[in-house]
């Protein structure tokens, strides 16, 4: 029992550490530390950091979210403050409707094009992006709001389909931002948004 | 070479309770967490698979648990202080939470420091 032990306080030691690592990371994480967050969705279910499309009664979801009618809307949530974020979306446009993309902003909308000179992969599919400074958003309890419009889209039959959406957030990683200021950043945000 | 005799139950006993309460800290702090900022563990992990691996090892804990009777544990002056310190924090926490209610919050607050406080010295004194 003696040598068991010696194992055992090992293994608690380890235990301990392992804990106390996965903490640190997920705040690590949720700091974006490296001044980075990827997230993305194809939109058929609620995930971490994405409602799905919304009114519902504008959207199928089946292998993928289809938009019979316009706008929709999703809600993105942003774990702390961020200076800008690149919207990657992949979509089949069949009638070619001058898809537009924008976060909420005061009472209105800060609207970008979709449309991409790149041809469409063999299934019809285009990727495009487009990036927005998210300073002076409307972040709500830590969500901001995006629609997604199609001007012409009137047939409920003739709409877009949306594959996957990615998202990356960027601002200051930690050890280039001073690290007091930016942890002051992260907790004014949490302050003000929950 | 670890060599640990796993037929000597007590042994493996003191690892899975270890691991539940390992399991049941980090629940707790992760559950706090989540109050305090909505979204700052479920955007990484999923809570109710956690605390589905929680209750399997509490119960395999409890399978495990070596039969002995003991004897009441008798507290000392620190051990009264943990506990009414811990229980004071508790209270503390509640109270914040739910300060919005008002009035009743304090008297909540008050209510959930004297309950734990009683729960705790009765689960010390029994290990």
């Amino acid at each position: 029992m003696k040598n068991s032990n010696k194992y055992l306080i090992f293994f608690q030691i380890i235990l301990l550490a392992t804990a106390a690592f996965l903490l640190f990371f997920l705040l690590a994480k949720d700091l974006a530390w490296d001044g980075k967050l990827e997230m993305q969705t194809d939109f058929r279910k609620f995930t971490p950091f994405f409602t799905i499309l919304k009114p519902q009664d504008r959207i199928i979801i089946g292998n993928m979210a289809y938009i019979q009618a316009e706008p929709a809307y999703f809600d993105l949530y942003l774990p702390r403050d961020f200076d800008k974020a690149i919207l990657e979306v992949e979509y089949k446009n069949e009638y070619n409707y001058p898809i537009k993309i924008g976060p909420s902003v005061d009472s209105d909308w800060e609207l970008k094009s979709l449309s991409s000179d790149l041809p469409p992969d063999e299934n019809g599919f285009t990727i495009k992006s487009v990036d927005f400074d998210l300073a002076g958003k409307n972040i709500n309890n830590g969500k901001l709001r995006f629609i997604i419009s199609l001007p012409g889209l009137l047939e409920p039959d003739k709409g877009v389909y949306i594959k996957n959406l990615k998202i990356t957030l960027l601002r200051q990683p930690l050890w280039q931002d001073n690290i007091a200021s930016n942890l002051i950043s992260y907790l004014k945000y949490v302050k003000n948004q929950f | 070479m670890l060599k640990i005799n796993f037929k000597n139950n007590k042994v493996l006993a003191i690892i899975i309770q270890d691991l539940f309460l390992a399991f049941l800290v980090l629940f707790l702090i992760f559950s706090l967490l989540e109050l305090l900022k909505p979204r700052i563990i479920t955007n990484y992990i999923n809570l109710n698979i956690f605390l589905l691996l929680l209750i399997l090892l509490g119960v395999i804990a409890i399978l495990f648990q070596p039969e002995e009777k003991k004897e009441i544990k008798k507290l000392n002056f620190l051990d009264y202080s943990t506990i009414i310190l811990f229980c004071v924090l508790v209270g503390v926490l509640i109270f914040y939470l739910i300060r919005a209610v008002g009035i009743l919050s304090i008297l909540i607050g008050i209510a959930s420091a004297i309950i734990s406080c009683f729960f705790i010295i009765l689960i010390y004194k029994n290990d």
